[in-house]
């Protein structure tokens, strides 16, 4: 009955997913500076807009792959800081492995003429 | 941490700690924001800039706030109690609209409580046995003799229980009554059965106190122990712990009590008393068909192939006992299913009836709705703008619908609890297991979904039609002309739903009324105002034969000397059956042997006092009975008008002929060995009910047929018959103190409760027709009245034109009345399709009586044409000035 939200792809949806489980795999982070740490490590190809990343935040916290707790940012503000869990660790695991799955898979297909 | 468990998490967070929740999330944006502004201005950007450039990087808050509101768990929930309470704020901005709402479907709600409570109790709720689906009941049946339920020869059902790889237990039964208050304490009679030793197994029934019967119990008439029921026990006995093993007096013989049944164990027929059978098997004839047997199947034995295995072994006795079992078949049933045939037609019928009544009233509501929403275009139209979704939009009206129906189905459910005590009190006596009426689960269930049911039912069309919206039209439309063309077919095809439904109702309810009537214009040859009845039977050891018809006569002596009273009788078989019990004898008449046709048993009535004047049975021909027809004198018979024509010839023919009296069955001494002369012929009575028709009744004098100790006294008076009860009694008493009377009603009454159920299913079906009718009528002129509003404009133009009044009127008449008439000729022909299902509950009127179909036609279209008429006169007398500059 409810009304669902445009979602991205299947696929878009579950990269960004992984890749904020990347991003925090080393640590804990606020919102932004997730968006920051993605763009980052994916050498500026993605560039995480606030609209997508905070829905997704929030749906992977109740999901509990995240847990929020609250701290001083660097320029001692109040921020939201995300980290992951022992839930979040296994799905990083898990959906490294199926990306690589699937990515080995389309080169392959790809490489064939 | 399994998902579930974080999803309920995050649910109760978010529900409980929203406020919480909520500030999180701002606090979250708004560090965001200074982040991505401090981050710019680091980047060399200006503040205002950089500020200006963060906003549109977020995007809207709010916006974003929404998106993330979504993801969370319970995000659902959250927007049904808005919806829900936004729901209730509209019903009551619209109090009227929501009073007439609610009081619908409260009404039909309720209506439909009380009748699947009855239907629950009767029908659906297992008897209160143990594996009661096992319990069967077994009947005879005689198709070639034109039988097709009857008691059991209790030598046939030794056959039948030898089965042991089929049955349990089985066990046979015969009711009777059972005087109490020969040992000092009030005199009563109660309803006694006696049971072979099989019966509490049967229905795996265990004492409260004391034991159940073993076979060493029986030991021939009469009997020595007995059984009584929890309420007699309580009721008479105190609740005496020590009860078992005491002696008491029970129509004059002593038993010993050996148990107490549990409370509520009154089978058959609210027995009090249970004791041996005391059949004896070596003078039990085969073909004394007076037994009722019931039986246990083993388990995994079903009832058909128990059908198959006792069919077999009947035939089996047809051709070994050819003289006595020619032609007898059994017939086996679920002891539940054989309680409630009487009724399950009627209650299913009832039933289907306010089913319907629900279906018009769902169908008001919904035009009302439908109405309603045409007037909230505009606010549905602001929602869509704002971004509500088709599916939201369709939520919210649902929402709304539900809501109603909730209410309603709290009010209806209120009210069935009360209808249900009134349908109670409106049913006859001894209707079947309606001690198992009551509100439980089931009807609980019912009355829940049957509300939901509505709620999306009348809620669907108009939510439908409302989330159509074209957004832009219904805002430029400003909400005044911006009817489509779908919401008024869909209102039509409503009000044609309405109309037939009601129709159908209407002819169930005309057939039912009509066949009423009939059964009271049935005459039953005896005229039963100012009658007065009771029963009497004479117990105790001094009375003998000889002392039964004395007292008799003493007694109507006496009642006779009583002011107001013009005759006095008794007889050992009433008319219309008041003790549900009647006794049959076969007739030779002298000189030849019956033919087939006449050889049916005849109903046979001991008679003394002036019984035929007491219930004004015409004399046809000779003389009623008279003093002198006493014991030394001639004896004598007298015979109906249909024994006189069928063996005779006629009336006149029959008299001073000859015939001789035989009992029931062969091989016991009851046969009279000496003639009777016919001394007079009367008028035919109804003798089981006012149904029945053709039975051969022939009657003899007390005095020269003195072993019945009891009789069903008649007395007529000039007044209310009702006020001599109490004379009755003190007269009885007054020759006997002990003596009882049972039975007491007046005879209107007895012919009352001789139709039976069928008295309240009418009545009832009435109720719910009216009230079909009604609510159609209501929203026939809703509907009406609606579209005059909407077409103002339009009238108003015509009439500019030069329409006149008279136009205008036929106009909207034409307009109603189409959509009438198609409803009604849809209804016709739902109804020829459906009045066959009560086609059993019909007495002398055909299902599809054409003059009922007519009148009903035409009292439907009476009612369009009334409800169409007022709105149309109003259309007729509007101002074209006002009604072109209004709005």
């Amino acid at each position: 009955m409810s009304i669902r939200r445009n979602r991205p792809t299947e696929l878009l949806q579950g990269t960004l997913d992984l890749l904020i489980l990347k991003a925090l795999a080393h640590g804990s982070l606020h919102g932004l500076a997730i968006a920051h740490r993605i763009e980052q490590i994916t050498n500026g190809t993605f560039e995480v807009k606030p609209g997508s990343l905070f829905p997704a935040l929030h749906g992977m916290e109740e999901a509990r792959w995240l847990v929020a707790s609250w701290g001083e940012s660097q320029n001692r503000r109040k921020a939201k800081f995300y980290r992951l869990t022992k839930t979040g660790l296994r799905q990083l695991e898990k959906e490294t492995s199926d990306w690589r799955r699937v990515s080995s898979a389309i080169a392959a297909a790809l490489r064939t003429a | 941490m399994p998902s579930f468990v974080s999803r309920t998490l995050a649910l109760c967070r978010n529900l409980f700690r929203r406020t919480a929740v909520e500030q999180e999330l701002s606090a979250e944006l708004a560090q965001a924001f200074e982040f991505l502004v401090e981050t710019k201005i680091r980047d060399g950007t200006s503040r205002s800039e950089a500020r200006r450039l963060a906003v549109i990087e977020l995007g809207g808050v709010e916006q974003l706030k929404e998106e993330i509101r979504e993801v969370r768990a319970g995000y659902n929930l959250e927007a049904l109690f808005r919806d829900a309470r936004f729901g209730l704020r509209m019903l009551l901005k619209t109090p009227g609209f929501t009073v007439v709402a609610v009081a619908t479907l409260g009404l039909s709600i309720g209506a439909n409580t009380a009748i699947f409570s009855l239907v629950n109790g009767v029908l659906l709720r297992p008897l209160p046995f143990p594996d009661a689906e096992r319990i069967i009941y077994i009947e005879g049946k005689n198709p070639a003799a034109g039988i097709s339920e009857s008691n059991v020869s209790y030598l046939d059902f030794t056959d039948w229980s030898q089965q042991t790889d089929l049955f349990a237990s089985t066990a046979a039964y015969w009711t009777g009554e059972a005087h109490l208050g020969a040992d000092g304490g009030e005199p009563e009679r109660v309803p006694r059965a006696g049971v072979t030793t099989g019966f509490f197994s049967v229905l795996g029934v265990q004492p409260a106190l004391g034991r159940t019967f073993v076979p060493e119990d029986d030991k021939g008439w009469p009997q020595t122990v007995a059984i009584i029921s929890h309420g007699l026990w309580k009721r008479r006995f105190g609740s005496d712990p020590a009860i078992v093993g005491k002696q008491v007096q029970m129509s004059s013989m002593p038993l010993t009590i050996i148990g107490v049944t549990p409370p509520g164990f009154e089978y058959p027929e609210q027995t009090q008393i249970w004791v041996p059978s005391a059949v004896n098997l070596s003078l039990e004839p085969r073909d004394n068909r007076v037994w009722s047997a019931i039986a246990r199947l083993n388990p995994g034995v079903d009832l058909k192939q128990a059908q198959t295995r006792l069919s077999a072994i009947n035939a089996r006795l047809d051709k070994q006992f050819h003289e006595t079992n020619k032609g007898w078949d059994v017939v086996l049933s679920t002891l539940q299913e054989r309680l409630v045939r009487e009724v399950k037609p009627s209650l299913l019928a009832l039933l289907g009836a306010v089913g319907f009544v629900l279906l018009i009233a769902c169908a008001n509501v919904a035009n009302l709705l439908l109405a309603r929403s045409a007037a909230r275009q505009k606010e549905i139209a602001i929602r869509a703008a704002m971004g509500a979704s088709r599916t939201r939009v369709l939520r919210q009206m649902l929402t709304e619908s539900i809501l109603l129906s909730a209410i309603g189905g709290v009010a209806g459910l209120l009210l069935g609890i009360w209808l249900t005590d009134v349908l109670m009190s409106m049913l006859p006596e001894g209707a079947p297991r309606l001690e198992q009426v009551g509100i439980d689960y089931r009807v609980l269930t019912f009355a829940l979904g049957v509300s939901a049911l509505t709620g999306i039912l009348f809620g669907i069309v108009p939510a439908l039609q409302a989330s159509k919206l074209n957004v832009t039209s219904a805002l430029k439309e400003g909400g005044r002309s911006g009817e489509g063309h779908r919401r008024t077919s869909a209102r039509s095809l409503l009000l044609i739903g309405e109309v037939a439904l009601s129709l159908m109702l209407l002819a169930g309810a005309g057939l039912l009324i009509k066949s009423f009537l009939r059964l009271q214009e049935v005459r039953p040859g005896f005229n039963a105002h100012n009658v007065l009845t009771a029963h009497l039977s004479l117990q105790g050891p001094n009375y003998k034969p000889q002392q039964y018809v004395e007292f008799f006569r003493q007694l109507i002596e006496r009642l006779e000397a009583e002011p107001g009273v013009q005759a006095v009788g008794g007889s050992v078989n009433l008319p219309l059956n008041p003790t549900g019990y009647a006794i049959g004898r076969g007739f030779i008449p002298e000189g030849r042997p019956l033919t087939v046709e006449e050889s049916k048993e005849a109903m046979f009535s001991t008679v003394t006092g002036d019984y035929f004047r007491a219930l004004q049975i015409p004399l046809l021909s000779g003389r009623f009975f008279e003093p002198r027809d006493n014991a030394d004198g001639p004896k004598v018979v007298i015979i109906n008008e249909t024994t006189a024509k069928r063996v005779f010839g006629s009336p006149a023919a029959a008299i001073g002929k000859r015939l001789s009296v035989w009992a029931a069955f062969r091989g016991q001494k009851r046969d009279e060995q000496f003639m009777r002369e016919i001394v007079g012929v009367v008028g035919d009575t109804k003798t089981d009910s006012l149904t029945g028709q053709g039975d051969m009744q022939i009657y003899v004098p007390h005095a020269q047929d003195s072993q019945w100790n009891f009789m069903g006294l008649v007395i007529r008076t000039a007044g209310d018959p009702a006020a001599f009860a109490r004379t009755l009694r003190r007269e009885v008493q007054a020759l006997d103190k002990d003596q009882p009377i049972y039975n007491v009603h007046t005879y209107d009454d007895v012919v009352m409760n001789s139709l039976g159920t069928r008295r309240v299913s009418m009545q009832l079906f009435t109720v719910f027709a009216c009230a079909a009718l009604l609510l159609a009528a209501v929203g026939i002129y809703g509907v009406m009245a609606y579209s005059v509003t909407q077409r103002t404009q339009e009238i108003g133009i015509r009439m500019a034109l030069g329409a006149q009044k008279s136009d205008v009127l036929r106009l909207v008449i034409g307009q109603g009345m189409t959509l009438a008439l198609i409803g009604v000729i849809a209804g016709l022909a739902g109804a020829f399709a459906l009045t066959r299902v009560i086609a059993n509950l019909l007495f002398d009127v055909g299902a599809s009586d054409p003059l009922t179909f007519i009148a009903i036609s035409l009292l439907l279209i009476f009612v369009s044409l009334i409800a169409c008429y007022l709105p149309a006169r109003r259309a007729a007398r509007l101002n074209p000035t006002v009604a072109l500059t209004e709005n």
